[in-house]
């Protein structure tokens, strides 16, 4: 699918542009992470893209329609093929619902099943997230789980109409480090299993390498750097990219320590009152007058390669 | 002298459905300028350890046995008034989300001066040119202490609450997820902080925090919590480099990296422990990929396995 949004937040009579202007693509079968930090946009372009808020302006092509301009009936064709996983597992789940309920609403919702048929999907579903026995968690509410099943139930009803399109908004982030990893490897298998496209959305770039064929830098409204994920972590194309890597955490002291940080001064400026020019020149450390004064073109400099900067040719 | 000394500390919770032993039996130390990283998941026991300290337990908590050595004097049996001359003096805590609990409605610099006049008897005057003292120890502009916390960003707010704990000078600064939500730019700032602020004032710090990465960056050496115990501790650039307890092990196999091979990471088996049902013998025993017979039985206690390195496994030998 592609991309090309303008998202505007009113805000006191003056617009925060939170997402100004993107363009990016998605090919059947992969996944690609929106990386950002807070300010940067990445959970407007994700809800904008599954119309849970409506963009000002641009275009959201699905397998070439365009979603935003799409009839009653196709939006909830639209809604049964892309589906959302949210960051937070305590509150995404309706605390008076059964686990058996909550993984059959969507049957439910879209009339796709009854009886004997939804009692089998959902088993199925139950199982695929590894929730075994499912009897065993069928009749649990939310509160009797733990955060991490908590999240494999937010799965199973995702994935149980069998969607195309999955956005995930920081699927693990609220979940204990030595349950991140079970469930995205989860996500990852069910993933290949069912030929199924990703949205990942993060601030974790160690993460999106993990998990992700591509990604896409995202700071302030814009995007700054696109391409192969290990090609933009090994080999950083954009400032704002090569500062963030060189301050990630790294969890190997001698590899934390002894590394070069890129210094740069402040914190991400708000989104109101944007200065002409680069989004991060007042920033970055190699900005000349060229940034001051226009705004990068998003170039293409290899094969998936992108990156939108007047220092890279 | 150890600035902090806790031996073989435990505090229960009461709750109605049964006794929480959310500390078991925990003992480590924090020198003069070192930074000890207390590193766990959550229900470890790692933020009851640190309210035990600062004697802020809620109301159904209890310390049920051990000792808190602060500069030598056990903690424990003092009382509130006693405690009162204490904290912010001696031993002062970066609650957990606390940037976002300042008041919203005083000056950021009248929150600080309130600290300085209360606790150490500060004149109003004094009071406010300790706070811009204090800012510019901590990177913000003095100028800002008139200024409201909603009008700082979260690692500016961060720097303020900082210069709270510091402001009487302190032995030692809990910091409890310090930076979790921070920008990681900040984040780095806000670690090269607490770094500058032991070696320009000598504080020592104890680190709470769940994510290995922040004790990879700042800590001199770090205890490992699993259900209320402390399951390994050494130098940090030893426990990373060979991770003696399978917990430690499958914890640091736990947090992808930017740097290194891009492999598939194995994950811990099952669900982190239920402590109101703990199950006999080594509290990980259920999820370890090494258990044997015995840890299902008997306790391990924690044992110099190599010299300066402690481990709680029946499988290390000595």
């Amino acid at each position: 699918m592609r991309v090309g949004i303008l998202a505007a937040l009113r805000g006191r009579r003056k617009f925060i542009k939170a997402v100004d202007g993107i363009s990016f693509s998605i090919s059947r079968g992969e996944a690609v992470s929106l990386v950002g930090e807070s300010g940067s946009g990445k959970t407007t372009t994700a809800r904008a893209i599954l119309r849970l808020i409506e963009p000002t302006d641009g275009r959201i092509l699905f397998e070439g329609r365009d979603v935003l301009s799409f009839s009653k009936r196709e939006l909830r064709e639209w809604r049964r093929e892309a589906q959302i996983i949210f960051q937070d597992p305590y509150e995404s789940l309706d605390p008076r619902m059964t686990v058996y309920d909550i993984v059959a609403e969507p049957l439910r919702v879209n009339r796709l099943a009854s009886g004997d048929s939804e009692y089998e999907a959902v088993c199925r579903a139950l199982e695929d997230v590894r929730l075994v026995p499912p009897e065993e968690f069928m009749a649990r509410f939310p509160h009797e789980l733990s955060g991490g099943q908590r999240q494999r139930v937010a799965i199973a009803r995702a994935l149980i109409l069998r969607p195309k399109f999955v956005v995930a908004d920081e699927p693990v982030s609220m979940l204990d480090a030595s349950i991140r990893i079970q469930v995205i490897n989860l996500m990852e298998d069910l993933r290949r299993k069912y030929g199924l496209t990703y949205l990942y959305i993060t601030h974790d770039l160690a993460q999106a390498r993990y998990t992700s064929d591509r990604i896409v830098v995202m700071y302030l409204g814009k995007i700054m750097e696109v391409g192969p994920v290990e090609e933009v972590v090994r080999e950083p194309l954009h400032p704002y990219t090569k500062v963030v890597l060189s301050h990630v955490p790294v969890p190997d002291p001698r590899v934390a320590r002894r590394r070069e940080k890129i210094e740069v001064p402040g914190e991400t400026p708000s989104p109101i009152d944007l200065p002409p020019g680069c989004r991060f020149w007042p920033r970055c450390p190699f900005a000349v007058e060229e940034c001051r004064r226009s705004e990068p073109e998003m170039r293409e400099v290899g094969p998936g390669r992108l990156v939108a900067c007047h220092l890279v040719s | 002298m150890e600035v902090l000394r806790v031996e073989d500390l435990s505090v229960h919770y009461i709750t109605r459905a049964g006794v929480v032993r959310a500390v078991d039996g925990v003992s480590f130390s924090v020198g003069e300028g070192e930074i000890v990283g207390l590193a766990g998941e959550s229900g470890s026991g790692k933020t009851t350890t640190a309210m035990a300290i600062m004697r802020l337990l809620p109301e159904n908590g209890r310390i049920v046995g051990g000792r808190i050595l602060l500069d030598g004097v056990d903690v424990v049996p003092l009382s509130e008034d006693e405690m009162k001359r204490i904290r912010w003096a001696k031993v002062s805590m970066i609650f957990q989300g606390a940037m976002n609990a300042l008041n919203p409605v005083l000056r950021v610099g009248d929150q600080i001066a309130e600290v300085l006049m209360e606790k150490a008897g500060y004149g109003k005057e004094e009071a406010m040119e300790r706070v811009r003292e204090l800012f510019r120890a901590v990177g913000i502009d003095p100028s800002r202490a008139r200024d409201y916390p909603h009008e700082f960003s979260g690692g500016m707010r961060q720097r303020v609450i900082i210069a709270m704990a510091v402001a009487l000078n302190p032995r030692l600064v809990i910091a409890d997820e310090p930076v979790t939500a921070l920008d990681v730019v900040v984040q780095s700032k806000i670690l090269d902080l607490l770094r500058r602020l032991r070696d320009e004032m000598g504080i020592s710090v104890l680190l709470i925090t769940h994510d290995l990465s922040v004790i990879a960056e700042v800590a001199d050496s770090m205890a490992i919590m699993y259900a209320g115990r402390i399951v390994e501790y050494g130098d940090v650039y030893e426990v990373f480099g060979d991770p003696l307890h399978p917990y430690t092990r499958a914890l640091i196999e736990a947090f992808p990296s930017v740097t290194g091979e891009r492999r598939r990471l194995e994950p811990i088996r099952g669900d982190p422990p239920n402590m109101l049902r703990l199950p006999p013998g080594c509290p990980f025993h259920p999820r370890c990929p090494l258990a044997v017979e015995r840890c299902s039985r008997e306790r391990p206690e924690l044992v110099e396995a190599r010299p300066g390195r402690l481990v709680a496994c029946w499988l290390v030998g000595r």
